[in-house]
This record gives structure tokens, C-alpha cells and sequence, in this order.
């Protein structure tokens, strides 16, 4: 189908295209009229107020005048460090490695506080930041970390604490539990052995909080290992996922999406089908995405096996007749088609499954070329059987001693864990945070956040990262491996113990570096190194895969019509690090909620049963779903692609132990789980009850009425590989008063009709790049494009933009109110059918348009045009009429209604406006509740903030500024070397955390640059261009490898 | 007739009165008599700060001895010595000290306290310098040269008290004729008033220029603009500091450092050229000089004890404190001993010492822009070629610096408008239409997000 003649939507309001309700403009159902009509109704503003307030402020103003300038103090080091010079950052290579998450990065510190995370180009694996580990920088600053070591709850010190624990340790003959969530450093991992050394009754026991013994074991019993094969997307021309959100949670979903995004280049792109339940990010982004109960995963696999077998001429086994899908078939042919170059991944836990996907793979040749073993990746190492025997052991009372490692075992084992716990004598916790556990235990270590503290990790065999520290320790805490070694009875100090491990596991493995100080130094640079893997042995046994393919068949019945899915989303994944107010404030990309926890539906599901929610005040109906015998009570939201009788909920919500109740809310899902599955039965009732949802799905929509009022004004533009092969500007076509042409012609013609008529040629070269241009003959312009093929929608960007640009939080109720202050976001569209929509990501920021509306309604002239072709927004010269951001078509400013982070400078006003917003508009967005003080206005996490960017206040607006302070520092650079601009001198922070490399960004006035060639690209369009705003920012047409049948019944 | 004698009295006698008055004020005040010849110390002092104040002050012993009452001591000790005078063996002391202790000069081989080897031969000297040298370090001790400051600050005191007092002189008059005007006028109304009447003459009900409501209007505006000229202009100035000059935590000498010892600003601002601050230097940045050099010319031990005391330094034995294992008393004992080699010292020095001991040093901020604005010191000192003292003003010169330019907004832009840009920079390579000439503002320097984002 091309473009022209889809019909894009966002919701369910608008199926039939996008709706377009000037109705609702101003309804007094939208939330944020309900609580102007309070205002209004509740409060008689009287003359008397009138004149309180204008007394008020004379007096005020006149205070303020008379006020003296406060004596600012400017206090030098006293031993400056010779690394730091005031004003500039520094960047250190350091990975985060725990609970089966791996990222390595770079950490941008400025006089010492860790700002930022940035891609490291010189880490192997990947070079982006994943969006769920972008969090633990606030969690740095954060007030509920623990600040000293406890006793019982109790302030303590760690001399008395490990000396007490050690004379516990050796005095018990019972056995000591290790538990741990998956680790893969081995520093720590030799401090553990050690530990065992000295208590050989010690049992070390990983486990992860989302179960993945099902491949692990699968493994084990297919190559005698127990193992997760490295998967190389890159190689794999045909890729089937069937239920495994690779680029969302599942597995070691951190280093999928660069090879992914490599493929997903229209010069290179692969087929990607996926079936899949619950949307993710996977089945958003595949060419075709075949919709299936959660309960059919596994006979997927089943039917995929026989109909590659029979193409094999291998035995077939047993396989759900019952089981229809039309489609599994043609898949079938693909993978057959692509032996050797083609990948099957499933998300399911069962060992059987996984055994028949492992068989399929194998049938399809697809060892050694798309599946790696011989690296294989140590993201997820948890035994369920060693975990259950261990919980026996506990409630049988023979555990002498716990100690608790990187997991949150009252959160992810719930009951489980909760109801036998006082049966161990002696409970240690190593958490660096409040959990759901630290209540009780008898003893808290706390260890380093993980910026504080020297480790390592081997994400994969044949690579070995270092962690190293960006931050003196804020508190008392001590290094978890310093804590271990002492326990085990010798002092060690963090760092070479950390050097010694890289020299026992990696110097004789590597001919790069002839000393260990030259191999340590530039490891710890770089922050990886490859070394010579360790071979593993693998055996080949035999499998009776009929015997499986039984099981798999009953363990995989659903008793029931309502089927309910437990699933990972991008952001929170397991819930390890989901406490935190930056990725709660991120719209989740999938279905663009906030904050809020929620139970996703099929829409025509959603209607048939009357639980449909009410778009204009963003009230959903809450309904309670009974699982394994619990209940969640939660809003239901009709998500387009759910599949019938499907129902789904997220983990990662629900702790009780946090720092503000905002930051908890929802429902653990972890009580509910039974026998690590993820798919069970389901009953639900409706409670009657509605609850405000914090979605911006429909918030900030564009206008895309052409001319005469239809709808022919494309936002995204799409085509297929097919088309795009005969003509590479395929799907690029305006409708604009020509009918649907080419946008070539239409920019020739446009420009003609401009310009031409004075006998004037078009006014540069590069057909429009700038009005301004005439005047910057050569100069810079700066530009981005986006590549709509490689956008995984996955929002790291998002959350980079908010660190970098002190973009606030401001919480659950003002997202609710549309509030939302993302200079960045990632707007998803749909098309086609909403039981199986077809999903494009569409980043969208300032576009810096070149003919800007914006500028031109601002009384005070607070925006208008740099001569870089910059949109400029001055926040001291804003007053705040919202002109421009009414006039923008593209949605992009943001308003400050509060003073979201203390800018204010009158620390006195403070106090006098946060309660007025904490009561009058239950403001959630504090997590430093202790100091009674919301979000950043709180002076530790103040300490994350970018020195080099404003804090803006009440009353102005702001929006994407292309990151102006980086390209100022860039210019700097260069003239300050007297040189000429380099492209790599400029980069933004939403680009270098982009492991899909989606974003491209420079100058458009240098013909050599990687974004002139993006420009030039015959996909390149800009959004709704056919208004002559002449936008900076051009995306690439979405090119999908579809065939016609794909989306035909 | 009346009429006419109160003209004649405003034309001929106010102008005359206006003059008696003024010469009245016009009295200039007497010079403070001086016994010391300024110009001879104002030479010998220019010539001791670049030849010998690096060893030598004028009332206290440093690396060499205090110089006070030395031309004396020679004479005395060496008076007809091998056919000199002890005056003429001192002009061969300071030409070239190896000739004096050749010939076994009393007072070159044995000066108490300090190695004659010490000395530097200064063989560009005349004997016309040395005497100015030495006329400067009798004359000029400390209590002398306070005098001669004073002197000078209240001759200009008064010029500025005079200038005040004619200022407000002019201010009073204005009025005073103002009101004289008015009254005339008035007068002058009655007068005619009368004689009309008088004349039967009925007037019509005129109203008086004074109550005209265009009158009213008139002033009522003319102190509307004065008010909002003088609110607003003060508004807009609120928050700057031109002039700003507050006490600092230590007595630190710009004038000492950046003027007569002419050390370069980047020498201790050294993020000045790397990036936006140009930090104050942190101790051990002092230390590089401070090791060694223990006392300043004006305020002795206790300035620079301030620094040891921050970061942990024994002056003593010019080592570093073990800062982990000192007691407070063993630090003060060392303090103390330090300090009371001053002259002046008192027990308030050693207290400011010791309170600054192990702590980092809170100087007071002197330029401050406000927090929307965004200024790089390496952009304007790098890229900009532009001096230090363009903005700071003559920083060489300020005993304690102060600040010297508005910072404000329109200072800003003025000068970008006017500085033209270095176009041998390779940056401009390819920017083809910027010609000789091009200034800032040619290359958006005046763009609102070159400074504010």
C-alpha cells in the first residue's frame, strides 16, 4: 500500500484517521479544565483579593529592589586534582554490569560530579546507553540510598559490623546462602570463592528475577552447558522472534540492538517477523508481526518445527491441531529459504520450547553463522533449582546464614521469601538502596553505587570490561568485593584486587599489551578489551524431542477464554532499577503512559465488555483480575494489538519501600508468578471505579489537513523494499494542490512559485536548506536527520535530553494535565487494523524551522533566528503568553507552570509555593520526600544537574535548543586549535547514546558531512513541509521489507 | 515705581550677591607641609621594587637585611677605610659586592645574621640611583609612607568634598532663583492686578500661568519621567556590582603580584585559556613561589601563613604536616613560631591562621553574571585574543581588585559590535563572506544563544 493511502492514527479515537476535534478544544472534560473549573468555581476571586495580590507583589517587588546582592563565595581546591580544570568535563569509560543488565559507557563529570552517560565508541560490544540503566545516575544522588552501614536497622559502624558478622559466620555449622542476582564480574565472583574458602559450608546462588533457566537448561542438556548462545542479529538475513522482546527486556536485550539497527539500513535491511502478544518494541518494529495468544508461543514453535522438518526430511512430533494460523506456513519458507542466514529466538521459559527452537535452529544451519556459542553471553546465569532448593533448605530451618547480593529477594520471590525469612538466624543485605528486603535483614553493608566503585565485568566470553570510579563515595558505604574479602577474613583494597583479577583473567589471553600496567591502563581507558575466549566445551547430545514436545503441549494449555501476560517492558524491565523518576516519567514507547501502572487490552475486547475509557479526561475503568488465586486492581487500556482475550500487565511496579509513594504505585506482579511461567488464566470483574491515566499519546498531536480540509498532509511516509529498489525516493510524494507527486518536483515547483516569478533563480543550491542563507553564503546551518528504519522508538534519547538539558520532572498529576516537559519525544503512529496495527516511531523535536512560526507571534521577540540557522528560545526575555507554542505546528514547546526545580531565586518563595503545589495538586513528583522537598529542588539531586544549561523557571517556555551549549564548545574547540570545524566536534547527547544510530547531526552547509549526505538522501522529507516552515530536522522515509500479502487477511 | 526698583534689584543685585557667595566657597585648601623629598623617594622607590625588593625591605630583615639607617652604619664602620668613605664603599657594595669583601670591608664580611655571598653585584646602578635607593629606604619607612598616602587620599577627599559642595551650591541656587522667579511673578501679577483696578480696568477671570492645567501636566510629567527614568534605570542595574570591592580572607596584593612582580594572569588563572572559569588558584598553585618566598613586603608573615595553614604547610621546617595524624597544638606551636618573627605580631594573627588550617580558602566572588548567562573566559581569551585588562581594568595597580566594567548586557554587545574578529584564524577558512573588518557581530556574536541558553 504507499503512503498516500494510509490512514495513520494514534488511538482508538481516531482509527479512521487521525481525528482532527476542534470540539475539544476547550472541554471541560480535558483534566486540565476540571481543575481550572475548581479554581474558579471554588475560590471568589473578589476585589479584595484583587488588591491582596497587587500589594502582595508591590511590596515584594519593593523588597526585592532594596534587597543587597548576597556575598558569593568562590572557593578554590585546595590541592587542585591536576585532571580537573573548572568549567571542564571529564569523561571516564565505565560499565554497569549487574541483575543481567551490561552497558558500557562513558561518564561525563564536571568538578567531579558525575553528569551524564554517553556511548563509548571504543567499547566493543555496543556503543549506545541502554534507557533502563540511564536512571542510575539519579540513583546516585538519590536520598534513599543507605548512608551507613546498619545493625538492625540502626546506624552502625564497620568495624563493629563486619567484626560481629565474622564471629556470627564462623560459629554457624548450618549452611550460609550466597544469593545473588546474576553476576558476571569476575572480581566478584573470586571474592565470593575466597569466601568460600573460608566458610566452606557456603552455598553461592544466582538467580534472576524474570526466570531464564528454560534456554539455560535447554542448553545444558543439548551441549552440556549451561549457557545463553551470543546471538549475532547481524548476519541473520531472516530473523524470527516469537515472543521475545530482544529489543525491549529479554535476555541480553542490551547488545541486540546495534547489530539489529545494522540490519535494519535499507542497503542491508533483513526480513524480521515477529509473533508476538503484547506489542513491544520487537513487534512494533518488524516488517511483518504476526499476533498471537501468549498461550500459542510455545505451539509455534511446535508448528515452525514440523514445517521445517518436513523441508529437512527430519522425524516430525506431536503438535496442537487445534492451533491455526495461517501465516506459520510462509514463515516456514522464508527461514527455509535463508538457511544459514537466519535467526529463531523465543521468549518462552520452557526448557522443551527452547529445545525445539534450538532443534529448528539447527535444522536451519544457523550454528556458528547467526548463533554464537563459543562467546557466549553471561547475562543471565539464575538457577531456579538450586534457588528452590534453597528456599526448602530455609524453611526447613538448616540456613545459618543469608547474605543478599545485587537482588531484592522480598520483591522478586515476594511471599515466598518473605514468609520463611525469620527462619535465618543471621540475614545480611549488601543493597546500596532501601529495598523491599532491607526492612528485614539484621545486618545492611551498603555497597558503592556502582559510580562510586572499581569492578569489572565479561559480558560475553572474550571481552573483560572495567568499572571505574567517577565519584569520590557520598556516603559510608564500602565496595561489595572490599566487604566480601573482609568478611572472608583479609582487607583488600577494591582497586587491586580489580587489577589482579584482569591480570589473572585476561594478561595471558591477549598479545595487545606486553606489561600489565600498559594492559590495565588502557583497559581501564577504553573501558574493554577482547581477549582470546575461553573455550568451552560443548558436547552434542541427543534429544528426544517428542518426549518435549509432549510437555510443551500441556504445559502450555490455558484453562479459560481470558489469558493474562506478565511481560518486561523497555523501561522498567524486571524492576531492579524502575524506582526512579526519570524513567518513570518517560512515556512508555509502547503505549505512551507515565508513571502510572495499568492492565493492557484488545480494544474491540476493551468495548465489547464496556470497560472503554474516556479519552478527553483520560479516565479508564479499573477492573480487578484474578490470578493464581490474587488479585490486580489496576485501569485496563485498550492497546491497539493486543490480541482477543488477551490481557497484559507490566513487572516492575509496586515496591513499598521507597522514597516517595509516586515512585512506588501500582502492583507487583511478583506474588502472582507460579512456576516462572508468564502466561496464566485470568478472570476479571469490573470495580466500577475509574483512575486517571498520565498517557500523552494524544497529547501535543499535529495538525496534517492539507488544502480544502482533507487529511493529505503526511507526518511519516512509508514504503516497502520493493518499491524503494525501483525507485529510491518511493513513498517521498506531497500532496499539496499538485495531487501526489514526487517531493522534488514539488520542492522545484514550490520554490519556482516562491521565487521564480521575479526571474530569480532558487536561492541556493541545496533547494532549500535556509532562507537565511542568502545572507550566510558560507557559515554554518545546523541540521539532524533521523532515519525512521533505524529508530527503534527504544527512548534512551529521550532520557539523554532530559540529563543533559535540565529538562524537569514534574510528575504523575501534570503529565496527567499534559504537562509533560520532554523537549524530545518519540510519537508513535499506527496503521492499518487495530488488532494488528502496523507501528511507526517518529522522534520529534524543534525542528528549527528556517520560516519559523513560532518567532513570529512572540510580543517580546524571545525567540527568533540565530544566524546558524538556529532557533533561538531566551528564557530571561520570555514572559510567557504561550503565542509560540500555540502557533508551533509540530507540538514541541513546553511551558513551565511551576517552578519545577528550584529556580527560583528566592529560596523564601519556595516554601511558599511547593506546598501549595504539593495540596492543591497532589504534586507526586518528589522522591527526596525527607527533606520535604520535590524532585531536583532537593540539594543532592540538584548535584546531577548540567552546570553549562540554565534551570528555567515559572512562567517561561522552552523546547530542543539542538543542544546549542555543545555546539558553542565545539566551534571553541576548533578555533581555539585554529582549525577549521570538524564533524566529529559537535555531537548531541540523543545521538551519542543511540546504539541504533538513528540520529545524525552537524552542519548542512558542509558538503562532506554525514548530514548533507542524509539530506540529500532521496527518503529525506521533512514533516508537514507543505506549509513552508522550512524545518532543520529531515527524517529518512520508513522503508519495510513487507509483501503484499503480509497485511492482506 | 516699585515695580521698577524690584527689576533693577533682580537684574543688577542677585548676579553680584550669586558671585560673592561663590567666591565665598572658592577657598582652596592648604597643602599639608612636607619635609621629604617626594620625587627622590617616588625614584629610589621605583628602583628598590625592581633591583633589590626581592631580598630586601626597608625595615625588616628577609633573605637580606632591612636597609633602613644602612648608609649611616657604613659611614660609621668604614669610614676612611683604605682611602674611602664608608659612603663610596657602599656605591662598590651594591655595584659589586666582590670588590668590598675583597678589600675585607667591616661591614661587607660581617653582617650579623646573614651571608655576604647572599649578595648580587648591580653594576647598572649609578651612584646617583643608589642614593635615591637609599634616601627611599630611609625615608620610606612604613609610618612615612602611610603619611604620604594619607596626604594623598585627603587632598583627594577634599577635591571630591569641593566638587560635592559646588555641586550642591548650583543645585541650591537654581532653586533659590527658581523660588526669587516665582515670587517676582507673583509679585508682578498683584502689581498689575492693582494698577488695573485701580485704572477701572475689570479683568477677566484669568487664570494664572502657575494653575494653568497645562502647567500642571507639565510637571506632573516632568517628574514621571524622572521617576521611571530613575526606577527603571535602577532596576536595571540591579544586581550589578560595578565597583564592587569587598575584604577578602587574605590581604592578597594584585598590585604586588600582577603589577610590580609583573607575573602574568594566565600564570595562576590558568583555566582562563582552557576553559569558561578563570579559577582562582588553589594553595598549592601558591606554594609554587610561596615555599620559599615567607614574607611580603607589607604585611609580613601572617598573610602567607594563611596559605601554609590551608593547605597544611610547616613554614618552620618547610615541610607538609602529616594532616592525618597533627594535633592542634603542634600545628599552632608551629604557627606561632612563625608569626612572632613579625614585628607586629599579635595573638589575633595566630588565631586567623590557625582557624584557616586544612580548609579550603572562601575568597569572596567578585564578578558575578547572573545565572542565565553564559560566558567563557578561554572563548574571549583564546579565540578572542582579547586582554585581561580590557574587562578587568588595571588589576596591576589594585591593592585589593575590585570590579572594574558594568558587566552589563549593553557593555556586552558594544563590544562585540565593535571588536573585529581574528580572521587568520583557520576557523573562517571557508566563511567567504566575511571581509576585513568583520567584527563579532558579523559572525552572530550578537545572536541572543551565544550567551544565554
Amino acid at each position: 500500500m504507499a503512503t498516500e493511502d494510509k490512514k495513520y492514527w494514534l488511538g482508538l479515537e481516531d482509527k479512521e484517521g487521525l481525528v482532527e476535534d476542534t470540539s475539544a478544544e476547550f472541554d471541560l472534560d480535558h483534566p486540565i479544565m476540571s481543575g481550572i473549573e475548581n479554581a474558579l468555581t471554588k475560590e471568589n476571586s473578589t476585589r479584595r483579593d484583587f488588591l491582596k495580590v497587587l500589594g502582595f507583589s508591590v511590596t515584594a517587588a519593593a523588597v526585592a529592589a532594596s534587597c543587597e546582592m548576597p556575598v558569593r563565595k568562590s572557593i578554590p581546591y585546595t590541592i587542585k586534582p591536576e585532571e580537573i580544570i573548572p568549567g571542564i568535563p571529564n569523561y571516564y569509560a565505565t560499565a554497569y554490569a549487574k541483575a543481567g543488565m551490561y552497558s558500557n559507557f562513558l561518564v561525563k563529570t564536571r568538578e567531579g560530579r558525575p553528569i551524564l552517560y554517553e556511548g563509548n565508541s571504543l567499547s566493543s560490544s555496543k556503543c549506545g546507553v541502554e534507557t533502563k540503566i540511564f536512571g542510575t545516575l539519579l540513583n546516585l544522588y538519590d536520598d534513599n540510598r543507605i548512608k551507613n552501614p546498619l545493625k538492625a536497622g540502626e546506624k552502625s559502624s564497620w568495624e563493629i559490623v563486619i567484626k560481629e558478622i565474622k564471629e556470627k559466620l564462623s560459629s554457624t555449622s548450618k549452611k550460609i546462602a550466597f544469593l545473588s542476582s546474576t553476576q558476571i564480574s569476575p572480581s566478584v565472583n573470586r571474592a565470593i570463592s575466597s569466601f568460600i574458602e573460608t566458610y566452606p559450608n557456603t552455598e553461592f546462588i544466582q538467580y534472576d528475577a524474570i526466570s531464564y533457566s528454560g534456554i539455560l537448561d535447554a542448553n545444558k542438556e543439548q551441549f552440556g552447558k549451561r549457557l545463553l548462545p551470543n546471538y549475532l542479529l547481524k548476519n541473520a538475513d531472516v530473523l524470527v522472534g516469537i515472543d521475545a522482546d530482544f529489543l525491549g527486556s529479554w535476555a541480553d536485550s542490551g547488545s541486540y540492538e546495534g547489530g539489529y539497527a545494522k540490519r535494519r539500513d535499507v542497503k542491508n535491511l533483513n526480513r524480521h517477523i515477529q509473533f508476538e502478544s503484547i506489542p513491544t518494541l520487537a513487534g512494533s518494529n518488524a516488517d511483518l508481526r504476526i499476533p498471537i495468544k501468549p498461550s500459542q508461543a510455545d505451539l509455534v514453535v511446535l508448528r515452525l518445527y514440523n514445517l521445517i522438518a518436513k523441508k529437512a526430511g527430519a522425524a516430525t512430533i506431536s503438535d496442537a491441531s487445534s492451533f491455526k494460523n495461517n501465516k506459520v506456513q510462509s514463515v516456514a519458507n522464508e527461514l527455509w529459504a535463508a538457511k544459514g542466514r537466519s535467526l529463531v529466538l523465543c521468549g518462552s521459559n520452557n526448557k522443551g520450547t527452547q529445545l525445539i527452537v534450538n532443534a529448528i535452529n539447527s535444522m536451519l544451519e544457523n550454528y556458528g553463522k547467526t548463533i554464537d556459542l563459543s562467546k557466549a553471553s553471561f547475562a543471565r546465569q539464575g538457577d531456579d533449582s538450586k534457588l528452590n532448593t534453597l528456599l526448602s533448605d530455609i524453611n526447613a530451618g538448616n540456613v545459618g546464614a543469608l547474605i543478599v547480593m545485587d537482588t531484592d529477594p522480598a520483591y522478586f520471590l515476594a511471599q515466598r521469601f518473605t514468609d520463611i525469612i525469620s527462619k535465618v538466624p543471621l540475614k545480611i543485605d549488601f543493597s546500596e538502596k532501601n529495598t523491599e528486603t532491607t526492612p528485614l535483614v539484621d545486618y545492611v553493608l551498603p555497597n558503592h553505587h556502582f559510580l562510586e566503585a572499581w569492578n569489572d565485568a565479561v559480558p560475553v566470553e572474550g571481552t573483560y570490561a572495567t568499572a571505574q570510579p567517577t565519584i569520590a563515595p557520598l556516603y559510608n558505604t564500602k565496595n561489595a568485593i572490599e566487604t566480601i574479602m573482609a568478611l572472608a577474613g583479609t582487607e583488600v583494597e577494591a582497586y587491586d584486587f580489580v587489577r589482579e583479577t584482569c591480570n589473572i583473567e585476561v594478561f595471558d589471553k591477549q598479545n595487545t599489551y606486553g606489561s600489565l600496567d600498559l594492559l590495565w591502563n588502557n583497559t581501564v581507558h577504553d573501558g574493554e578489551i577482547a581477549y582470546t575466549a575461553n573455550s568451552i566445551e560443548l558436547t552434542s547430545n541427543f534429544i528426544d524431542l517428542s518426549a518435549y514436545a509432549s510437555s510443551v503441549l500441556k504445559d502450555s494449555k490455558i484453562d479459560g477464554d481470558l489469558e493474562i501476560k506478565f511481560y518486561e517492558n523497555t523501561k522498567y524491565g524486571d524492576g531492579t532499577l524502575s524506582d526512579n523518576p526519570w524513567l518513570l516519567e518517560l512515556a512508555d514507547p509502547i503505549t505512551r503512559i507515565a508513571w502510572d501502572h495499568y492492565i493492557v487490552a484488545n480494544p474491540t475486547w476493551v468495548e465489547d465488555n464496556g470497560l472503554l475509557h474516556n479519552h478527553k479526561n483520560k479516565k479508564y475503568k479499573v477492573i480487578t483480575v484474578s490470578v493464581n488465586d490474587k488479585d490486580i486492581t489496576l485501569p485496563v487500556v485498550a492497546l491497539p494489538g493486543v490480541p482477543m482475550g488477551v490481557l497484559g500487565v507490566c513487572h516492575g511496579r509496586g515496591k513499598v519501600n521507597v522514597a516517595h509513594k509516586a515512585v512506588g504505585g501500582g502492583v507487583s506482579l511478583y506474588p502472582m508468578v507460579k512456576d516462572n511461567k508468564t502466561v496464566y488464566a485470568a478472570s476479571y470483574t469490573n470495580t466500577g471505579t475509574t483512575k486517571m491515566v498520565a498517557i500523552t499519546q494524544q497529547e501535543h498531536r499535529l495538525e496534517h489537513k492539507g488544502l480544502g480540509g482533507e487529511k493529505t498532509r503526511l507526518i511519516v511516509k512509508e514504503t516497502t523494499l520493493e518499491e524503494y529498489e525501483k525507485n529510491a525516493a518511493a513513498g517521498n510524494v506531497i500532496n499539496e494542490g499538485m495531487g501526489w507527486v514526487d517531493r522534488k518536483k514539488w520542492v522545484e515547483k514550490h520554490m519556482k512559485s516562491l521565487y521564480g516569478k521575479q526571474g530569480k533563480e532558487i536561492p541556493h543550491s541545496q533547494e532549500y536548506g535556509g532562507a537565511h542563507l542568502d545572507k550566510m553564503t558560507k557559515g554554518h546551518h545546523w541540521g539532524m536527520s533521523i532515519d525512521l528504519n533505524a529508530c527503534t522508538g527504544c527512548g534512551s534519547c529521550v532520557i539523554a535530553c532530559h540529563v543533559e538539558n535540565n529538562v524537569p520532572i514534574v510528575g504523575q498529576d501534570e503529565v496527567r494535565r499534559g504537562h509533560d516537559m520532554a523537549w524530545l519525544r518519540i510519537d508513535k503512529y499506527h496503521t492499518g487494523d487495530q488488532d494488528n496495527p502496523q507501528v511507526v516511531f517518529q522522534p520529534m523535536m524543534c525542528q528549527h524551522c528556517d520560516n519559523a512560526p513560532c518567532e513570529n507571534v512572540c510580543p517580546v521577540n524571545a525567540t527568533n533566528h540565530s544566524t546558524e540557522g538556529l532557533n533561538q528560545m531566551i528564557y530571561n526575555r520570555c514572559i510567557g503568553t504561550r503565542y509560540c507554542a500555540n502557533n508551533c505546528p509540530y507540538k514541541v514547546r513546553r511551558f513551565n507552570w511551576f517552578d519545577y526545580q528550584g529556580a527560583d531565586s528566592f529560596s523564601a518563595d519556595e516554601e511558599f509555593i511547593l506546598p501549595a503545589i504539593q495540596n492543591d495538586f497532589d504534586g507526586d513528583y518528589s522522591f527526596n520526600s525527607d527533606e520535604n522537598k520535590l524532585g531536583l529542588h532537593s540539594s543532592m539531586a540538584r548535584m546531577v544537574l548540567n552546570p553549562d544549561v540554565t534551570v528555567r523557571g515559572r512562567g517561561v517556555i522552552e523546547k530542543c535548543s539542538f543542544c546549542i551549549q555543545r555546539i558553542q564548545l565545539g566551534k571553541l574547540k576548533a578555533k581555539k586549535a585554529n582549525r577549521p570545524l570538524k564533524e566529529d566536534d559537535i555531537t548531541s547527547p540523543c545521538y551519542s547514546v543511540c546504539s541504533a544510530g538513528a540520529i545524525v547531526f552537524g552542519d548542512t552547509n558542509n558538503p562532506d558531512s554525514a548530514i548533507r549526505k542524509a539530506w540529500d538522501d532521496p527518503r529525506a522529507f521533512g514533516v508537514i513541509e507543505e506549509i513552508h516552515v522550512l524545518p532543520s530536522v529531515r527524517y529518512l522515509v520508513k522503508v519495510r521489507n513487507q509483501k503484499k500479502e503480509d497485511y492482506n487477511a | 515705581m516699585t515695580l521698577n526698583w524690584l527689576k533693577a534689584l533682580t537684574i543688577t543685585k542677585i548676579p553680584g550677591l550669586f558671585l560673592l557667595v561663590l567666591l565665598s566657597f572658592s577657598l582652596t585648601h592648604p597643602l599639608l607641609a612636607q619635609d621629604i623629598d617626594l620625587e627622590l623617594v617616588k625614584k629610589g622607590k621605583d628602583l628598590f621594587k625592581g633591583n633589590c625588593a626581592a631580598c630586601h625591605h626597608p625595615t625588616k630583615d628577609m633573605t637580606g637585611p632591612a636597609l633602613f639607617g644602612i648608609t649611616e652604619k657604613w659611614e660609621s664602620c668604614a669610614s676612611d677605610f683604605k682611602g674611602k668613605t664608608g659612603k663610596e664603599w657602599l656605591y662598590e657594595w651594591i655595584k659589586n659586592y666582590q670588590t668590598a669583601l675583597d678589600a675585607e670591608v667591616p661591614c661587607a664580611t660581617d653582617i650579623e645574621g646573614f651571608s655576604p655571598a647572599a649578595m648580587i653585584p648591580f653594576l647598572s646602578l649609578s651612584d646617583d640611583d643608589i642614593d635615591a635607593i637609599l634616601y627611599y629606604s630611609d625615608n620610606s619607612t612604613a609610618g612615612q609612607e602611610a603619611v604620604v598616602a594619607v596626604n594623598e587620599d585627603e587632598a583627594k577627599a577634599e577635591e571630591e568634598e569641593d566638587a560635592r559642595i559646588v555641586n550642591w551650591f548650583l543645585g541650591f541656587l537654581v532653586l533659590a532663583l527658581l523660588i526669587v522667579a516665582f515670587v517676582l511673578a507673583k509679585v508682578s501679577d498683584k502689581l498689575k492686578a492693582a494698577a488695573n483696578e485701580k485704572a477701572g480696568i475689570i479683568e477677566e477671570d484669568s487664570v494664572t500661568f502657575f494653575k494653568s492645567s497645562l502647567f500642571k501636566t507639565l510637571i506632573t510629567l516632568t517628574i514621571m519621567v524622572f521617576v521611571f527614568y530613575g526606577l527603571s534605570s535602577q532596576a536595571i542595574a540591579l544586581g550589578r556590582q560595578q565597583g564592587y570591592q569587598p575584604m577578602q580572607p587574605i590581604k592578597f596584593s594584585h598590585a604586588l603580584h600582577a603589577g610590580e612582580n609583573e607575573i602574568d594572569c594566565n600564570f595562576c588563572h590558568t583555566g582562563a585559556v582552557e576553559g569558561k572559569h578563570s579559577n582562582i588558584p588553589s594553595p598549592n598553585m601558591c606554594m609554587n613561589c610561596h615555599k620559599m618566598i615567607k614574607e611580603g613586603p607589607e604585611h609580613g608573615r601572617k598573610e602567607i601563613a594563611k596559605i601554609y595553614s590551608a593547605i597544611g604547610f610547616n613554614p618552620m621546617r618547610s615541610t607538609y604536616f602529616d594532616l592525618d595524624n597533627i594535633s592542634e597544638e603542634e600545628y599552632t606551636e608551629a604557627f606561632k613560631k612563625f608569626l612572632s618573627k613579625d614585628e607586629d605580631y599579635t595573638e589575633a594573627d595566630l588565631e586567623a591562621v590557625i582557624k584557616m588550617f586544612n580548609k579550603p580558602i572562601e575568597w569572596v566572588r567578585i564578578h558575578n553574571l547572573p545565572d542565565h548567562v553564559y560566558f567563557n573566559h578561554s572563548q574571549h581569551v583564546v579565540a578572542g585574543n582579547v586582554e585581561c585588562e580590557s574587562c578587568h581594568g588595571d588589576v596591576g595597580n589594585m591593592e585589593v581588585v575590585k570590579q572594574h566594567s558594568s558587566l552589563s548586557m549593553g557593555w556586552c554587545i558594544n563590544c562585540h559590535r565593535e571588536t573585529e574578529i581574528d580572521l587568520g584564524n583557520e576557523y573562517y577558512k571557508d566563511f567567504d563572506r566575511l571581509h576585513k573588518g568583520a567584527t563579532v557581530e558579523d559572525i552572530g556574536g550578537t545572536d541572543c544563544q551565544k550567551c544565554h541558553y
